[in-house]
């Protein structure tokens, strides 16, 4: 990120995380304090996470003011800077990254087959980052018959070894 | 003193067959693999090999670990050469100077002063394993629930400072949101089950595995395919045998790189990085030659080396003698040690004291595997670097799901990965360190104990908490670690400072 953005990013991160210590400290504040089994008050399950709520609020309360110092509150948004934001490759490679590893890792995993779920994601991610067809790239059938292949490799690879010489049930 | 070295030769003889000699040698080899490949870190290497190596025989398991540790450190040093990307956070320094000598046509002297570098720095790293982990183990045999809990704040404290220099709040904050999440589940007093919302999976909490190939796995995977271009290999190799001269003309500076990097290894949750950072800013500020620092300096590259590897053995000395780990790959390391059932702490020279010597002679097996695999194995390595990463990330992500899934078998744990992964990747694009993080999860344990245990035995009088010489000495740095921070205490300081230094401030000074 960009360091003249900065004060921008605290500002928002600190309101999050202080509502996060707030609410921390609100639902440890509401834990049963185990009064009729005469517990030490010192030992109710809520004094620890109480605490680090309260801390996590303070310390995100100073990060939030120095923002406003900064003046971090002028945020900024428009419709061409959310429109530039999201047409900027690095971004649109980041959020590429992020859908194609969770809808393996959270979606296909455990609900098909792990050697296909594998296969799939490697040829789609292998795909995703290298088929260009705008670019008329001069050999797609080669690249796609590369990535078929170490999609296969990859997927029995890993599964053989963890399964048979590791002794782990694949998901 | 002879009892140690006693058990020590017993351990390195007991490793001297030829099944571990090899399990060695290509666990050294694939840590140094893993460490130059950009996206690929000395953590996530360790993480993935403990579930690897699970099924294996305990001292077998952790000689591995130990191995891709040492390895994977050392192993970052050539991306940072070869292609100015350090191949582990911890090789950041490396390639300051590293580069401009590979750009300079000597990338192969360059690989050769940092595998002498690396070599050195984790010999003396060895030998005050082999010293002070004792002497801190029987030391913290005094240690009480006071103790532990200041020793925890402290933990946090000083990691946040020194992985977010710039901006200690930070660092701070991610390792309070790490002591948070180890609140997460069932709590050890009255089996109440805390920020569960009913849900089974988090009832046994988060665990440190997958929340760590998380953070610092799939974190790497993101950014580097957010990049839109990635540096090649260009050039050949040259001479790769280091000059004597090299090394002997900086004895000075191997030593104190040696020394400050065991140190800075042994604060918990610092790590190698930070080692290597300080190292080559002191032997910069001691140098005859600063100027040269940058552009290509052989004493800049050799301290940063020696700095980072010797920090590898430091950052166990706390491991085997506190259960608290000196950095991130020493995390896993310990969680690995658990899962074998030896229990590192202040008990280990009472339960298990041979178990020490042996992680010494594991480190010497590593570093001498290393020294010989890193001059011999260079020209034939060097192509790995030409990966692509379109094609290596996804294998790295395939190993990072079954990694997470693998040691307890929940599909819970892999969904811990991948949100662990997006919430490092937007905490590094806010310049929140993940590693405070980290050993806030592994010191959630120890400050969440020892807190209630301090509060019932001192009935929440404050006093109690500083009763004890060491809770007062571990209290006092670590308030002074937390305000040396803060505007008003520069403020102060300054003041005190322009009153010594001034004569006139001082003679109106009343008597």
């Amino acid at each position: 990120m960009k360091p003249e953005n900065m004060p921008k990013a605290d500002f928002v991160t600190s309101i999050v995380l202080m509502v996060f210590g707030v609410w921390v400290l609100l639902h440890s504040i509401q834990m049963p304090r185990f009064e009729n089994l005469e517990a030490n008050p010192f030992s109710v399950p809520g004094i620890v996470p109480g605490l680090l709520g309260a801390i996590i609020f303070l310390l995100s309360l100073v990060v939030f003011l120095r923002s406003l110092k900064q003046k971090g509150y002028r945020l900024g948004i428009s419709a061409t800077v959310i429109r530039n934001f999201t047409k900027d490759a690095s971004i649109q490679r980041m959020l590429a990254t992020i859908l194609v590893c969770g809808v393996y890792g959270l979606g296909l995993i455990g609900r098909i087959n792990y050697y296909l779920a594998t296969f799939l994601f490697v040829l789609a991610f292998l795909l995703l980052f290298q088929y260009r067809p705008s670019q008329n790239d001069p050999r797609p059938v080669k690249l796609i018959a590369m990535s078929v292949l170490q999609a296969v490799l990859t997927a029995g690879a890993v599964g053989a070894v963890f399964r048979y010489l590791f002794l782990v049930e694949l998901p | 003193m002879l009892e140690g070295f006693t058990l020590f030769a017993k351990a390195l003889w007991g490793f001297m067959t030829p099944w571990v000699l090899f399990d060695v040698l290509w666990a050294t080899q694939l840590g140094i693999i893993v460490g130059m490949l950009p996206g690929l870190t000395a953590t996530m290497g360790v993480a993935l090999m403990t579930t690897l190596t699970f099924h294996m025989e305990p001292s077998n398991a952790v000689l591995i670990l130990v191995c891709m540790y040492v390895g994977a450190i050392y192993g970052g040093s050539r991306s940072a050469i070869l292609l100015n990307i350090p191949g582990t956070p911890a090789n950041a320094a490396t390639a300051v100077d590293g580069h401009p000598l590979a750009r300079q046509g000597m990338a192969g002297r360059a690989i050769g002063i940092a595998t002498t570098g690396s070599f050195l720095g984790s010999t003396i790293g060895l030998i005050m394993l082999a010293f002070f982990t004792p002497l801190i183990g029987n030391f913290a045999l005094k240690f009480k629930s006071f103790e532990f809990f200041w020793l925890a704040i402290f933990g946090i404290v000083i990691c946040g400072n020194l992985t977010a220099p710039k901006d200690p709040l930070k660092g701070w904050i991610s390792g309070f949101l790490g002591l948070f999440v180890a609140t997460i589940g069932m709590e050890p007093y009255h089996a109440y089950q805390r920020f569960s919302f009913g849900y089974m999976d988090l009832t046994g909490g988060i665990h440190l595995i997958p929340a760590m190939v998380g953070a610092f796995g799939f974190t790497e995977i993101i950014t580097v395919m957010k990049q839109t271009r990635m540096e090649v290999v260009k050039g050949k190799i040259d001479r790769i045998f280091p000059r004597m001269a090299d090394i002997a003309k900086y004895w000075k500076g191997i030593i104190r790189s040696g020394l400050v990097g065991t140190f800075i290894g042994a604060i918990p949750g610092v790590g190698e990085d930070i080692a290597a950072w300080t190292s080559y800013d002191l032997a910069k500020t001691a140098s005859k030659t600063p100027e040269k620092f940058g552009k290509g300096s052989i004493e800049g590259l050799l301290v940063a080396e020696t700095g980072n590897n010797s920090a590898v053995a430091g950052a166990m000395i706390p491991v085997l003698s506190l259960a608290i780990p000196g950095s991130a790959p020493a995390a896993v390391l310990l969680a690995a040690m658990f899962i074998h059932g030896v229990r590192p702490g202040p008990l280990i020279m009472i339960e298990f004291p041979s178990f020490v010597y042996q992680v010494v002679a594991m480190v010497l097996l590593a570093t001498t595997a290393m020294f010989v695999l890193g001059l011999s194995m260079v020209r034939p390595l060097v192509k790995v670097l030409a990966i692509p990463r379109e094609k290596l990330m996804p294998v790295v992500f395939v190993l990072c799901v079954i990694g997470s899934y693998a040691i307890q078998a929940r599909m819970f744990d892999i969904g811990v990965m991948v949100v662990f992964g997006i919430i490092g990747y937007f905490m590094r694009e806010m310049d929140y360190p993940i590693a405070p993080m980290v050993l806030g999860i592994i010191l959630g344990s120890i400050l969440d104990k020892n807190l209630i245990r301090s509060l019932i035995i001192s009935e929440g009088y404050p006093l109690y908490f500083v009763e004890s010489p060491i809770s007062m000495v571990i209290a006092g740095v670590t308030l002074i670690t937390f305000f040396s921070r803060t505007q008003w205490f520069r403020a102060l300081k300054s003041k005190i400072g322009s009153v010594i230094r001034n004569p006139v401030l001082r003679s109106n000074k009343p008597d």
